[in-house]
């Protein structure tokens, strides 16, 4: 598998995991360069994982909330790279999901950022996360109530209807 | 209008399928970059870490009661009114000094903008904005004589009081910086000069030829904020294997002494008496770190890691003693090596994907990987974070703002953690004083106080 063909199949999904988990568009577009760069450094034993996508979103997990990484990135990433386009402000709708989702604890952000904006089952989190099947329900359904709790009354004045 | 998770999530894929992505060729030339900086980022994490002002120069509001100070919640007080950052999506760097917060940010069409906040009124002291391409390099230093902006190939320095622009002068990626209360203190790549400049005028205060190869700022140890970290000291090292101390007052040099050759990518930093360095090779992994006597030129060998190990960082942890964490895949190892003897003092696991250290008075913060750990002085474990929003607040104290909100302080002797507050959406990194604290949110800079 080349590094540049898996980069263009899977930084698209990336990016949107990403931005679940972070809310924040300069974030994503830091953290989706940021798992790339490790994985070209140790591309050779990346390319040979089963799931490569999953041990990517493993690093962006894992770095999403991460102030020490900021501090190592940024200079980099200001000698090393072009700038990329600006991006448009976010919706207010996607304002208010950020920060509920910010309140959630982490396993839950990522269940949920897994579920709906990758379209993950239950299995797939299961196997993804080494997590039960039950488990990951569970981290769906707090996921769900912790967001209900901390959208209304802006959003959610009647209650989370959920067609997932 | 009620609306289901579905939709809403639906709203924000649409939004982050809108994200520009850069090309894969950005990821390749990152990861070679990180290889080549990573003994330049190394030391400039400790200048970093430390966002926030000094304390002693602080105007603080006294045993009076604050009439700027509206209470909005357990201990977290809000001060003054929310200040507009005109929705920028991320904020670089506030950092506070003098009694100031200094607050950094890029708009989307590149103009850079820098915002001073009074941080016992919480009002707006002055902004100041400049054209700049679009996701430019810009670093910021603030001292109460003066604020240091690098951008775009230049330094600029402001009057802190009023945004004034006092002096520009040129700056290139291999030149080396640092700061201290006369002046800013600049090592030039095409000259090999390492010269002062004045904050009030830029005029030179003193400049000297060195053979020196890379500028190291001699750090005490004790540092909380950034300036705390304005050195008295730098050593300039070559990459023949060369060093000198250099007082930054004076601008004059001490005797010149070998220490083992730089690798190309190794990590030098110094604490006091010692310039620690790092030892690589080109045909396996592994490190070695060195340990030079400053006041001697006498160098050891203190530890020495076999291949698959890579150094993560180097803290000063108590006198002559040092705390390295070792990294090996996500597996980490804090060791604390006490430098005049070499001899390993105590040695623990450290916390999975751990990126780097903070030390204050021998206790010992771990950070990255998605955990906060703090040490005690003989490597026990005092308090565990399940975030790495944690930084040193005082040297008795540690203050965590999570991604949710939430604020805590937690005190360092025991690890008792005491819930502050909540804080609104977070833009960018927060900074902090023993009284207050200031962040750049969805609603604008905010400052708070942390004194109830």
């Amino acid at each position: 598998m080349d590094f540049d063909g898996f980069y263009r199949d899977t930084s698209r999904r990336l990016m949107r995991y990403a931005y679940g988990l972070t809310g924040d568009p300069g974030e994503a577009q830091d953290l989706v360069q940021e798992a790339y760069a490790r994985a070209w450094q140790r591309w050779r034993r990346v390319s040979g994982y089963e799931d490569p996508e999953a041990w990517l979103r493993l690093v962006v997990n894992r770095l999403s909330t991460d102030r020490w990484r900021r501090l190592f990135v940024r200079r980099d990433r200001a000698a090393a790279e072009p700038p990329l386009p600006p991006v448009a402000p976010p919706s207010e709708n996607t304002v208010l999901l950020v920060r509920a989702m910010r309140t959630l604890p982490a396993a839950h952000r990522n269940a949920l950022a897994l579920h709906y904006l990758l379209d993950r089952s239950v299995a797939d989190i299961a196997a993804e996360t080494g997590a039960s099947i039950g488990t990951v329900k569970s981290w769906l359904s707090r996921g769900r109530v912790g967001l209900a709790t901390a959208l209304e009354p802006a959003l959610l004045p009647e209650g989370t209807s959920d067609a997932h | 209008m009620p609306t289901d998770l579905d939709e809403l999530f639906q709203g924000l894929g649409r939004q982050a399928d809108a994200i520009p992505i850069a090309p894969p060729e950005a990821a390749r030339l990152r990861g070679r970059q990180r290889r080549r900086n990573r003994a330049v980022i190394a030391a400039a994490v400790a200048v970093c870490l430390v966002a926030a002002g000094v304390s002693g120069l602080l105007n603080r509001p006294g045993r009076q009661p604050d009439s700027t100070v509206a209470p909005s919640g357990p201990g977290l007080s809000a001060v003054g009114s929310p200040i507009s950052l005109g929705n920028p999506v991320t904020v670089d760097y506030s950092v506070t000094a003098g009694g100031r917060v200094f607050t950094l940010w890029q708009a989307a069409d590149g103009t850079v903008n820098l915002l001073a906040a009074d941080l016992r009124t919480g009002a707006q002291a002055w902004k100041t904005q400049r054209p700049a391409k679009p996701d430019a390099f810009m670093h910021l230093y603030a001292m109460s004589q003066g604020i240091a902006l690098l951008a775009e190939g230049r330094i600029s320095v402001y009057d802190p009081a009023d945004g004034r622009l006092r002096w520009e002068m040129p700056y290139s990626e291999a030149d080396g910086l640092t700061v201290q209360t006369r002046a800013v203190v600049r090592w030039s790549a095409q000259t090999r000069r390492i010269e002062a400049f004045g904050w009030q005028d830029g005029k030179r205060l003193w400049s000297l030829e060195t053979a020196g190869d890379k500028l190291v700022t001699v750090r005490s140890g004790t540092e909380i904020r950034q300036e705390d970290l304005a050195g008295k000291r730098v050593v300039q090292v070559s990459a023949t294997g060369k060093g000198q101390v250099v007082d930054l007052d004076s601008g004059t040099a001490g005797e010149t002494f070998s220490i083992p050759a730089a690798a190309a990518n190794g990590t030098i930093t110094a604490f006091e008496e010692w310039l620690i360095s790092e030892e690589t090779w080109p045909d396996r992994s592994g490190y070695r770190l060195h340990a030079t006597d400053l006041r001697t030129g006498d160098t050891r060998v203190i530890a020495e890691r076999e291949s698959g190990h890579t150094l993560g960082q180097a803290d000063l942890c108590g006198p002559n003693r040092l705390c390295v964490l070792d990294k090996q895949d996500a597996t980490t190892t804090v060791t604390a090596i006490d430098l005049a003897t070499r001899e390993q003092v105590w040695e623990v696991p450290g916390p999975d994907g751990a990126e780097g250290i903070e030390a204050h008075d021998g206790y010992l913060l771990t950070g990255g990987g998605g955990a906060g750990t703090l040490y005690d002085r003989n490597g026990q474990v005092v308090y565990r974070a399940p975030d790495s929003a944690v930084s040193w607040l005082t040297a008795e104290s540690l203050l965590r703002v999570a991604g949710s909100g939430e604020v805590e302080r937690i005190r360092v002797a025991n690890g008792h953690t005491e819930r502050v507050g909540t804080v609104p959406l977070q833009i960018g990194v927060c900074a902090a004083v023993p009284d207050r604290l200031a962040c750049p949110t969805s609603e604008g800079l905010r400052i708070w106080s942390l004194s109830g």
